[in-house]
């Protein structure tokens, strides 16, 4: 069975490569729940930076780093391990492959986080528990002694603060004091059975174990009696065992420990005062229906005026007006004339209309970086304070109709900044249908940052009434389109269940180097897929193509839309860059009705190449592929009717 | 919805056995059943499991119900919430 060789290069889910292919002393994997801080754990062992969010499920991938010889995986925060969603099953791989495993508990919230600890015990993983955030638990009166917990789990429990750096250095030298917790009796048992039972069919069949007698086929009988599928498989068992009885169990035992381990840590001294519970107040003020829409509307007003006022126009005109296209592809052109003419097909391709090194640069580095920083800077602050979950709680009621719970707010608010990143996101999304719906509504009728400022430009001189007719048409095809397919699609969508992280004050340290982090990933994943594009549009130019689509687009374009033929082009260069198709409608002097026609289409119609890219990345290419020919009918479709009605509601 | 809720609660004599969707708000509340859907695990293991005992926190129009247990708060879905049955402790 090669395949369950431990491989410490390549074959991991992680992007981030670590020097190569190095042999590790030890992996070391990093274990808790979300929001346990762990990602600073990580960041002392290995000095790498990785996300922290206070959002739960936002990294699905692991990211590895050095800690001297030993290699430290960082996994996704997850309650506990099993194959019910992807960030488990990667946290569930990187446990069954690691030689030891740190599990970072947040000592203010025990009883949530002991399940996991315990299921890492009964795993029998070599293990040190980091007790972290003791500066809560003791602002809560929630301190829980270490030396009851030690005694009890039967593996190193060392007190840390993570952020303040305290007890980390202690934390790196228990290492090498990790080993395998205790275990519940019963399952212990029962484990042994099964691995017994499975040796004698082996020998029965002739074949051989996974790694007989190991510590692995201990984690994978474990997981196989909690009903893990993949452990089933993998042991070639029927899926068998009692997930909610081996789960019910675990939840008591949690319980019942953490109250033990707190009565130890209160006994000590007098009872911690409780702090005065600000965080309840706001809650409260968060989750009430008409103060939760008051501060909604003031965050997204601030939102709006940071990224659409300060980025958008301020921060833009000078990165794309000034540095790009005053500097740099002036500069461009001169170094690609030197070694071909601008005027052959090479000289084309890199520094033309479409060129790789001009249009293509320009637009990532001058639009598309601002935006997307000035976004992920909103996004991490509102995710570090903890308010995302509370909007999603808002959100729950109004998704549901659409098959979505509160959850997917998260990806649809993204998409107003950049629906490719968004695309990304959807993977907290609990089941593949919620997935596939939320794909849907992004790539369809949720426009990107880069697109409505295009949009808001050619709108916003005809009126408020226009305007708000836009909105109100985009909306209702994203509310119709969503509860169709709600209808259609088979299956059904998980309710919401979602661990409401405390609020907190975001650190300002974390929240730059988030940004800097997610930029820089944000470039690595979408910028290739930015460049394919261009050379795409770029060949099609270069051959005479582009005008034959336009010339095919035509009939559609004059006869049901009703505008003018060069329109066509428009629409096909909002297939590279959304915006840059709103781009083209400027001078053609549209009338107002013809305007929202083409506002319309353009929003609806296929969304950007990179996000195509990654939807197909995503889901396949089948399924990218049925998105985007729904998009190009329905935006059609949908244009049509508003040229026929427009004039009704717009006197032009 | 919520002025609904305030009557149930006011007039008529506090239900013992209901559901966490029906439940009243500030009442403390025993689980006495989780329907069998996708998610009872994963309530299992969040805590929100048989025989354990939160608060009933907040409840939105419509929407989640807002749990409390050992100072954490959970949101549950409406779907999920009416699968729940709950005793009623403590109705204040």
């Amino acid at each position: 069975m090669g395949r369950h060789r431990f491989r410490h290069g390549r074959g991991w889910a992680g992007k981030a490569d670590v020097g190569g292919e190095r042999e590790a002393r030890r992996v070391i994997a990093l274990v808790g729940n979300p929001n346990t801080g762990k990602s600073v754990v990580f960041h002392y062992l290995t000095g790498r930076y990785v996300e922290v969010s206070n959002y739960p499920g936002t990294t699905v991938e692991v990211t590895r780093g050095w800690c001297g010889p030993d290699l430290i995986v960082d996994t996704p925060g997850v309650y506990g391990i099993s194959d019910l969603n992807d960030e488990e099953k990667v946290t569930r791989d990187a446990v069954l492959r690691c030689d030891l495993v740190v599990n970072v508990v947040d000592a203010a919230h025990l009883e949530r986080d002991l399940f996991l600890t315990l299921q890492l015990c009964d795993l029998g993983v070599p293990l040190v528990v980091c007790l972290n955030m003791l500066d809560e638990a003791r602002a809560a009166g929630r301190v829980p002694d270490a030396g009851v917990l030690e005694a009890n789990l039967g593996v190193p429990v060392i007190p840390t603060v993570a952020v303040k750096g305290q007890g980390l250095a202690e934390l790196r030298s228990s290492l090498d004091r990790a080993v395998p917790g205790r275990s519940e009796e019963e399952l212990g048992m029962r484990a042994r059975e099964v691995l017994d039972r499975g040796r004698r069919d082996v020998e029965v069949r002739d074949e051989p174990m996974p790694s007989p007698g190991g510590r692995r086929s201990r984690h994978l009988a474990v997981l196989y009696l909690e009903g893990d599928r993949l452990a089933a498989r993998e042991l070639g068992l029927p899926v068998k065992g009692s997930r909610e009885q081996v789960w019910s169990r675990r939840r008591e035992r949690a319980d019942r420990l953490a109250a033990l381990a707190r009565a130890g840590g209160n006994s000590g001294g007098r009872r911690g005062r409780r702090a005065p519970e600000w965080g309840a107040v706001l809650d409260r003020l968060l989750t009430w229906p008409p103060t939760a829409a008051l501060a909604l509307a003031i965050i997204l007003g601030l939102a709006y005026w940071f990224l659409g006022v300060v980025v958008a126009q301020h921060v833009v005109a000078f990165t794309e007006g000034r540095i790009m296209q005053g500097y740099w592809e002036p500069a461009v052109r001169q170094l690609v004339a030197r070694v071909a003419p601008l005027s052959s097909i090479p000289g084309q391709l890199l520094a033309g209309e479409f060129g790789l090194l001009t249009m293509t640069v320009t637009y990532i580095v001058g639009l598309l970086l601002p935006l997307v920083v000035g976004f992920y800077f909103l996004m991490a602050w509102l995710e570090d304070t903890g308010y995302l979950p509370r909007v999603a709680v808002l959100f729950d009621r109004a998704l549901t109709p659409l098959g979505l719970n509160g959850r997917a707010v998260i990806p649809l608010i993204l998409g107003f900044g950049c629906v490719t990143m968004a695309i990304v996101s959807t993977r907290v999304l609990a089941t593949g249908r919620e997935r596939r719906l939320a794909i849907v509504l992004l790539s369809l009728a949720v426009p990107c940052s880069a697109q409505l400022g295009v949009v808001a430009g050619m709108v916003s001189p005809l009126g408020g009434r226009v305007l708000l007719t836009y909105a109100a048409i985009v909306f209702s095809v994203f509310a119709g389109v969503g509860v169709l397919l709600n209808r259609l699609l088979p299956g059904h969508s998980s309710a919401l269940l979602l661990d409401l992280p405390p609020l907190r004050l975001p650190r300002l340290d974390n929240l730059l180097r988030k940004v800097a982090y997610r930029a820089a990933s944000f470039l690595r994943e979408a910028g290739p897929l930015f460049f394919y594009g261009a050379a795409a549009l770029g060949v099609l130019q270069v051959t005479g193509l582009l005008t034959s689509v336009q010339g095919f687009m035509a009939p559609v374009v004059t006869g049901w839309l009703g505008l003018p033929a060069a329109a066509a082009t428009a629409l096909v260069m909002g297939f590279v860059r959304r915006d840059f198709g709103a781009a083209g409608l400027f001078h053609l002097g549209l009338s107002a009705s013809q305007t929202l026609v083409a506002v319309v289409t353009i929003t609806l119609f296929v969304p950007c190449v990179a996000s195509v890219l990654m939807i197909a990345k995503e889901r396949g290419w089948l399924e990218a592929a049925i998105i985007w020919t729904g998009n190009v009918l329905l935006a059609v479709a949908v244009g049509g009717l508003v040229a026929r009605l427009a004039p009704l509601v717009i006197q032009s | 919805m919520v002025e609904q809720a305030a009557q149930q609660s006011t007039k008529q004599p506090v239900a013992r056995v209901c559901t966490l969707a029906t439940a009243p708000v500030g009442a403390r509340v025993r689980i006495r059943h989780v329907g069998d859907g996708p998610l009872r695990a994963q309530a299992i293991r969040l805590g929100v499991g048989q025989a354990t005992e939160l608060v009933i926190w907040a409840r939105l129009p419509g929407g989640p119900i807002i749990v409390e247990r050992a100072g954490q708060r959970v949101a549950v879905g409406r779907e999920l919430a009416r699968e729940i049955w709950v005793e009623v402790v403590d109705a204040t």
